[in-house]
């Protein structure tokens, strides 16, 4: 396991699979189905349960799992039809790893295509929308939809901007509040001005 | 039986709530009650194991063990190994900002160190000390590592005065730091000076289109 330590990836695998039982399970069903009088699961039981536990379970063939809802039917037409218009944020914060992972068990083909085409779809629209310079209102509103994996996606584009104009401008990147040449850049201005004047002279 | 490693995972979602340079306050009591979630976990399938047990003593044929019980078995055993994980995931991740604190800020300040627990604050001490060690002259490099991610071009930097600080013991000397004053210190001194606001960095043009910086 390779990402072990990461804390996105474990949180990611604390998103609800529906899990049907097997065989059924023991004294545990106050905890994976709330309200539930009894206190065994009985065999062909469905419940909720996280991804991490329905992934350990299914490798033993104790139980089988499906996808959670955003991958539905449903949802899969509404993200066809305009990808960039749905808030992944709040219905699905980790969209691709889950789907990921669950196409790990799950061998859907036709998710896995599903899944590269929304983020083609959506990756335009970032890049062409977030990293060129959008009123701050605009790039709320884009951040507010942006799936957390996206979200790491548009944070290094948009430092990697800076980091070329910083380029550009000739600058090592120092800490931030040492950068703030104002003054060079009014007098570069001005410089600018007295040559087109300059030109316009000698044009006369 | 409580829930599926809740608590672990709010231990976490906590601290991710923090930005990366800033720690959470270490939340003792969440992690005592994940502890004992792990005992809880531990107890229940023990008390599994000491049932086979018995029924095999009394006499009773050496049975499989139904399928049922392996599965309460292995819900258990999962519920344990994602305890650890994400424990292990969240003292982890503790360690490497005190460590990133290290070396950015020189010091733990005192408001991260209110929210450490007492193993972490000697963890700060003894990683800061053997850092110390391999800077220090004596026993090691004798240079300040974290002064610098990238090594400088010049051991002097241009600095121009903000504020009216007076004078200041550089260690070639004194110097007079008033508003608009340019002078060149050396690189590793200026650091604080600039980084309490009493001067900025001048950036000038070396002829080629590129600062000397």
């Amino acid at each position: 396991m390779t990402d072990y330590w990461s804390m996105d990836a474990a949180l990611a695998e604390e998103t609800l699979v529906p899990t049907k039982f097997k065989y059924g399970a023991l004294g545990v069903a106050s905890v994976l189905e709330p309200g539930s009088v009894r206190n065994d699961v009985e065999a062909g039981a469905k419940v909720e349960m996280p991804l991490w536990l329905a992934t350990q379970l299914t490798r033993r063939g104790m139980t089988t799992f499906s996808l959670p809802e955003i991958y539905h039917e449903r949802y899969r037409r509404k993200l066809n039809a305009g990808a960039e218009c749905i808030n992944l944020k709040g219905r699905a914060p980790y969209f691709y790893d889950v789907g990921n992972k669950c196409n790990e068990f799950l061998q859907d083909l036709t998710l896995s295509a599903f899944l590269s085409r929304t983020y083609a779809t959506r990756y335009r629209e970032l890049v062409s929308k977030g990293l060129s310079t959008v009123s701050g209102e605009a790039m709320l509103e884009l951040q507010s939809k942006l799936s957390l994996e996206e979200l790491a996606v548009f944070e290094a584009g948009r430092d990697s901007v800076s980091r070329a104009e910083m380029w550009s401008r000739g600058a090592r990147p120092r800490r931030a509040a040492v950068y703030l040449p104002i003054r060079k850049r009014a007098s570069a201005g001005r410089e600018e001005e007295q040559q087109r004047e300059a030109r316009q002279r000698t044009n006369k | 039986m409580s829930a599926l490693a809740a608590r672990a995972r709010d231990l976490l979602k906590e601290l991710k709530s923090y930005s990366s340079d800033t720690l959470s306050p270490y939340n003792e009591e969440l992690v005592r009650l994940t502890f004992s979630e792990i005992d809880e976990h531990n107890a229940q399938t023990e008390a599994i194991v000491s049932e086979m047990r018995r029924r095999q003593q009394e006499g009773e044929e050496p049975q499989q063990v139904d399928e049922v019980t392996a599965t309460t078995m292995c819900l258990h055993y999962e519920c344990i190994k994602r305890n650890k994980r994400l424990l292990l995931i969240y003292m982890n991740e503790r360690m490497q900002r005190l460590r990133d604190m290290r070396w950015t800020q020189r010091a733990l300040p005192e408001t991260q160190k209110a929210r450490c627990c007492q193993s972490e604050i000697q963890f700060y001490n003894d990683y800061s000390r053997v850092l110390s060690t391999y800077m220090s002259r004596a026993e090691g490099v004798g240079m300040d590592l974290t002064l610098d991610t990238k090594p400088p071009k010049d051991m002097a930097v241009t600095v121009r005065g903000l504020k009216d600080a007076g004078e200041v013991v550089l260690s070639y000397g004194r110097a007079t730091i008033l508003t608009g004053t340019t002078i060149s210190i050396p690189a590793e001194e200026a650091e604080p000076l600039i980084r309490d606001g009493t001067v900025e960095l001048v950036e000038w043009d070396d002829g080629y289109g590129r600062n000397k910086q």
